[in-house]
């Protein structure tokens, strides 16, 4: 297969604010947009690491903490 | 939508869509809450030991929610929970859910390294437990102990937030070396439900198989499924889970319609014999084709479907309905409902229709991700390409799309691989061996057989240091069967490992194990190979070393069962373990009872034991000897109406407690008492004339030929105290039998108290006594003669009778008084026990039978006896739960030689106890009739010594509300001359010694009981030294009494010619001999022969008495007919002899005491029958 490895990826977020990765250059699928941070396949998900300290999506967590 | 070349005639990017079906935005215990608002006394859960209501299921998970919350548990927190297989886990689980927090199942057994992983991957405050074995997990029996229903009424538990909550968390293998703990939501099992209404039809009318682990996430299918739709799941319990037979059984008692099953056990299983079961489904692994064709063939309509979906997607989300004969791979088929998939590359970008690619999965089942672990989540859970909306899963799956739009699976793209069904990574694996000090580097690749292997560099690594590691860290299918240690690996020119090299390498060697040798070997060893998937067996191979599991082992159990013929059990299996042994044990067996030969309907007749029984009832004066005895203290809000009415439904269902037997000419008949009659009384009481009037109840004798033949006795002796005793005869049950009812009575009492609807016992009332006693007699006469050759063999030249020292002379007629001694086996004996069966791989009872033939050995002064042991002719599982007589007695030919160890012994017993039971079809009746001792009047033939572990654990009465403590009932009589019970308490193993009190003094048993367990001790403490050499503390003191000093050899009694005896002489005299010739069949005797010389038996006995009475108008006694055994002397006694009227007991003491006197210088030497033993 492929090797994915050589890609640059977007780190993306849902308004629920679940993170993921998409492919730099193809258009982001509605409900997502960028998070701010581009790099290797491997970079990106040393990055989600960090910002997705919890991973209950955006409105349960209003609601359990609310 | 796609940046990728369009391919023109090709379409690219077909997403494949469920059927829409709404779903509740609810949580699992809020849809089952409504369930039992609706139908509270539906059943939730069958089990075959309790079954939970909707009411009770509720009830028992708020208290557990209750409980929980007040330890500090929080909606959001998490609980592992190690859940056993009954109801009152799944109520435990649903507590969890109830409070707020996701349940976190792990299999209880999972090695402690693994649940510290587990507890810690997964943040669990709190560690609940079916059975707790480490000091810090709580013990569910104690956190329902801590509250009651009523404090929960006052304060309800508020469900959880919604269907966003976290449900359970399930542990997956993952490709980061550690497992995944994946996180499911309400809302995605509310989904599930919802999408398994609309494509399976699953509803409330529907019985559901709860067969897989609760810590794997089909169990969700089977369990809160149905639930949240109102259904009845049968939950499965350990024993018959891993047993072929005991499951078809299971699915046919319960009806089952609706399952998931593993593959290997729908080969296993006879859809024919299952007409109810319609939907099955599999999803492990893809079935067999010959499976699809066997389940759909035929007159059922039946749905067979091949399931697909991982654990990220709660349970499944594509199905395959399978059907008829096929020679292609199945197909995983089309998306289930709400459920959207996509076959894409490795940009997420559509692959041509028809090429290969992963399988992306969208829809409401998605979990929320893995717990602790965001990156493992962004990876698999992506932006839904596609123009789709949400989030998508990469399920790391290739499939390709057909172009009848439906999905084959073709296989993973990461290195998980399934073995025995379950998703094993080999990364991890690897990860995990390398985690040893000294491995420089681990591979791990699939075997042939399925298996996992392993190769670590260097040479010099420690090949156990790794398989502990991997043990205690890994799934079972995880661990390697084959470790090896390398200094270099074959590498390809790219430098990649040589996958197929390695496996070469890694195929299980066979060198340094023997081939099968002799027959019974050569015939196991295909099954060995097929269950294992290797090749031929060494002797030496350890079946679970060689990648053998509980599955695997259920296969070879069915497969020897099957094909060779032969009664084995899975705990064979466990037991043996290797190659050469289970041979050797699979050898010694008999036929297995095929259950589904039960005839229904039969005729009453008696059986050939009831028979028995009825005979010695006629000749008995002490007709209280067979009652058995049960009592209970009851404390508590008991209902006495509401007893008397379970105890109605118990007879209703077990009718043989209703039979009684009418006397037909000398022979016993069965007619059956109304289900509405019951003897039942009841009495206000002081406590201290309680145990009088147990005793006298207990003692009451019952009369065979009128009944009815057992009754119950309630006695109030304060506010909430009372004391049941229940009174009943042999003839209609045994010791088995008191399980089987007090679970009954249980729940029947339960469904009365809580006016729950009427819940008769199925397989009682499926099969009577009657097809017993049919199926018996078709079994008898087709394995008879084999059975009576080994018999005969076996017994040739053994010593006729085992006679204890006693204190006092027998009397002329078998005596049944009775007394009791008891000692408790000291905690070390019991722990020197428990180690030498582990060691031995035999039953502790085993080993106490050696202790116990061993102090025998020393009293009778002869290293050869003769020790009789009480079987249950149960082992079909139609006659499993079902009151009834259904006891035999072995008689166990017990030796040793003077430098016999132990070990030896103890194995000796093992082989004797195991190849007796193998040969049920000849009874001690008929082993009595062949051999004809010689012996003394006044015993029973052959066996005078029993020893009983048949009750070894005692039942429990768990009737709701109140607290039952079984209380030792009086002694009614001793069958024998003694008996020795081992008895399991709550304090430990007791012996316990019925005993004839006319023979022997108490202090003499007591005596014995000592010496017995000090002997079995010094006996433990040197296994190897001789059985001869051990220590036996008052063994002079035991050996002086009286005893018959040489009991005659046992030598088959050969057709007798008899002598040209004189013809009758007297009018009484012809009239005597033509009743024998009636009964015998013949008339070539003469009138100085002996009855039972001449071929009579005990119960052509009661022909002649029969005959006789009519001719002469006066009731014989047939002590009389005993004592009496020529014609000559029977005449003459007749002639001469009081012309009293067979009346009451006194009466006939009267007339045994004066037969005594009249006694002719010939000993008879009757046939006299066996007795039965409860």
């Amino acid at each position: 297969m492929t090797d994915t490895k050589a890609w640059t990826y977007l780190v993306v977020v849902n308004d629920e604010e679940q993170y993921s990765i998409w492919r730099e250059g193809f258009p982001l699928p509605e409900g997502w947009r960028e998070a701010g941070f581009t790099g290797s396949e491997q970079a990106c998900m040393d990055h989600i690491d960090t910002v997705w300290t919890d991973l209950r999506p955006r409105s349960l967590r209003e609601a359990q903490d609310g | 939508m796609s940046t990728a070349e369009q391919v023109p005639g090709i379409a690219r990017g077909t997403v494949l869509t469920g059927p829409a079906v709404p779903w509740p935005a609810s949580t699992v215990p809020e849809q089952i809450r409504l369930r039992a608002t609706e139908r509270p006394d539906a059943v939730a859960i069958a089990h075959d030991d309790h079954d939970f209501t909707y009411a009770e299921l509720v009830a028992t998970a708020d208290r557990v929610a209750d409980a929980l919350r007040r330890m500090g548990v929080a909606p959001g927190d998490r609980v592992l929970c190690l859940p056993d297989r009954t109801p009152r886990s799944i109520a435990a689980l649903l507590g969890v859910m109830t409070a707020g927090a996701a349940y976190v199942p792990v299999e209880p057994g999972t090695p402690a390294g693994r649940l510290q992983q587990a507890v810690a991957a997964c943040g669990a405050r709190v560690v609940l437990a079916a059975e707790p074995t480490a000091a810090d997990q709580i013990s569910l029996d104690d956190l329902l102990a801590g509250t009651s229903d009523a404090e929960v009424t006052a304060a309800p538990p508020a469900a959880p937030d919604g269907p966003g909550d976290a449900a359970y968390v399930i542990f997956t293998s993952g490709s980061t070396g550690t497992p995944r703990a994946v996180m499911v939501e309400h809302g995605s099992v509310c989904a599930l439900a919802a999408g398994t209404a609309h494509d399976l039809g699953l509803s409330a009318a529907d019985v559901v198989l709860g067969f897989a682990s609760f810590a794997f996430d089909v169990s969700v299918l089977d369990v809160w499924v149905p639930l949240m739709l109102g259904a009845r799941v049968a939950v499965v319990d350990e024993r018959d889970r891993r047993d072929a037979d005991r499951m078809q059984s299971f699915l046919r008692r319960h009806a089952v319609t609706f399952g998931s099953l593993p593959r290997v056990l729908v080969a296993l299983l006879d859809p024919d014999r299952l007409p109810a079961f319609t939907t099955v489904m599999t999803g492990d692994e893809a079935p067999d084709h010959e499976q699809v064709e066997r389940w759909t063939a035929g007159s059922v309509r039946r749905r067979f479907l091949n399931c697909y979906g991982p654990t990220e997607a709660t349970v499944q989300v594509l199905a395959f309905e399978a059907a008829g004969r096929w020679t292609t791979p199945l197909p995983i088929g089309r998306p289930l409902a709400n459920h959207q998939v996509a076959v894409v590359d490795e940009q997420l970008l559509p692959v041509p229709d028809g090429a290969e690619g992963e399988l992306l999965v969208l829809g409401p089942g998605l979990a929320r991700g893995y717990l602790g672990d965001p990156e493992a989540t962004a990876e698999r859970w992506v932006a839904a390409p596609l123009g789709l909306e949400g989030r998508a899963y990469r399920t790391g799956d290739l499939v390709r799309l057909q172009p009848d739009g439906t999905l084959m699976f073709l296989g993973r793209l990461d290195r998980q691989q399934k073995i025995r069904g379950q998703r094993v990574d080999l990364d991890e694996v690897e990860r995990v061996a390398a985690g040893v000090r000294g491995v420089d580097e681990a591979h791990a690749v699939v075997l042939d057989q399925g298996l996992v292997g392993l190769a670590v560099m260097p040479a010099t690594a420690a090949i156990e240091a790794v398989l502990e590691r991997c043990r205690d860290r890994l799934p079972t299918a995880a661990v390697p069967a084959v470790v090896s240690a390398l200094d270099i690996l074959a590498r390809g020119p790219s430098g990649k490992v040589d996958t197929p090299a390695l496996r070469r390498a890694l195929a299980p060697a066979r060198t340094s194990s023997e081939p099968p040798r002799g027959p019974d070997e050569e015939a196991l060893a295909p099954l060995w190979a097929e269950a294992l998937g290797t090749a031929a067996p060494g002797r030496d191979d350890d079946f679970f070393d060689c990648g053998g599991d509980s599955i695997s082992a259920m296969h070879l159990v069915a497969t020897i069962r099957t094909r060779l013929r032969r009664d084995v059990t899975f705990e064979d299996v466990l037991s043996q373990r290797t190659f050469a042994a289970l041979a050797a044990c699979v050898a010694g067996r008999g036929e297995p009872e095929a259950w589904d030969d039960v005839p229904t309907g039969s005729p009453r007749e008696p059986s050939a034991a009831q028979r028995r029984l009825w005979f010695v009832d006629q000749l008995s004066d002490q007709p209280g000897a067979y009652n058995i005895a049960i009592v209970e203290r009851i404390e508590g809000d008991l209902d006495p109406v509401a007893l008397h009415a379970a105890l109605l439904r118990v007879q209703r269902d077990h009718e043989v407690l209703r039979w009684r037997f009418p006397d037909a000419h000398g022979t016993p008949t069965v007619s059956v008492g109304a289900a509405d009659a019951l003897d039942w009384r009841q009495a206000d009481a002081v406590p201290a004339e309680v145990d009088a009037l147990v005793a006298a109840f207990c003692g009451e004798p019952f009369r065979l030929a009128a009944g009815p033949l057992w009754r119950a006795l309630l006695l109030a002796t304060g506010a909430g105290e009372w004391t049941l005793a229940l009174s009943v005869h042999h003839a209609v049950f045994d010791g088995w039998s008191q399980d089987v009812l007090y679970t009954d009575l249980a729940r029947h009492y339960a469904d009365i108290v809580q006016g729950a609807g009427d819940r008769a016992d199925a397989e009682a009332v499926e099969h009577t006594f009657a097809d017993y006693v049919a199926w018996r007699s078709a079994r008898d006469a087709r394995r008879g003669a084999a059975d009576q050759e080994w018999w005969d063999s076996h017994l040739e030249g053994a010593p006729s009778m085992v006679d204890l020292p006693r204190d006092r002379e027998r009397g002329r007629v078998q005596s049944w008084t009775g007394q009791r001694a008891s000692i408790a086996l000291p905690a070390e004996v019991a722990q020197a026990v428990e180690r030498d069966s582990r060691r031995l791989g035999v039953t502790e009872a085993t080993v106490l039978l050696a202790g116990f033939a061993e102090a025998v050995f020393r009293l009778v002064g002869r290293t050869d006896v003769v020790i009789g042991t009480p079987v249950a002719d149960r082992r079909n599982l139609a006659f499993e739960a079902m009151v009834g007589f259904f006891v035999e007695i072995l008689p166990l030919r017990l030796r040793r030689t003077a430098d016999t160890s132990v070990d030896a012994l103890v194995l000796a017993c093992r082989d004797a106890l195991v190849s007796s039971a193998a040969h049920p079809s000849t009874t001690l009746d008929q082993v009595v009739a062949r051999f004809r001792p010689t012996r003394e009047i006044g015993t029973s033939p052959l066996v005078q010594v029993v020893f009983n572990v048949f009750n070894f654990r005692r039942p429990k009465l768990d009737l709701l509300g109140v607290r039952t403590t079984t209380v030792r009932p009086p002694v009614t009589g001793s069958l024998f001359d003694l008996t020795l019970y081992v008895v399991e308490t709550d304090a430990g193993i007791e012996l316990e010694a019925t005993y004839n009190s006319d023979l022997y003094e108490a202090d003499r048993v007591e005596v014995l009981l000592s010496a017995v367990t000090r002997l079995l001790a010094d006996m433990l403490n040197q296994p190897d030294a001789p059985a001869a050499a051990a220590v036996m503390p008052g063994q002079a003191v035991l050996a002086a009494g009286l005893q018959v000093p040489d009991p005659a050899p046992l030598h088959l009694a050969r057709p007798r010619r008899p002598s040209v005896g004189q013809a009758p002489g007297s009018r009484t005299e012809e009239v005597v001999a033509r009743a024998w010739a009636a009964a015998i069949g013949s008339a070539d005797f003469g009138i100085d022969d002996n009855f039972f010389d001449v071929g009579g038996s005990s119960l052509d006995l009661l022909r002649v008495r029969a005959d006789l009475s009519g001719a002469f108008d006066r009731q014989i006694a047939v002590v009389d007919l005993f004592l009496h055994p020529t014609v000559r002397t029977l005449a003459a006694h007749l002639d001469g002899g009081q012309l009293e009227k067979r009346g009451s007991a006194l009466d006939r003491a009267q007339r045994r005491r004066a037969a005594a006197r009249q006694r002719s210088t010939r000993a008879p030497r009757p046939a006299a029958p066996t007795t039965g033993e409860r």
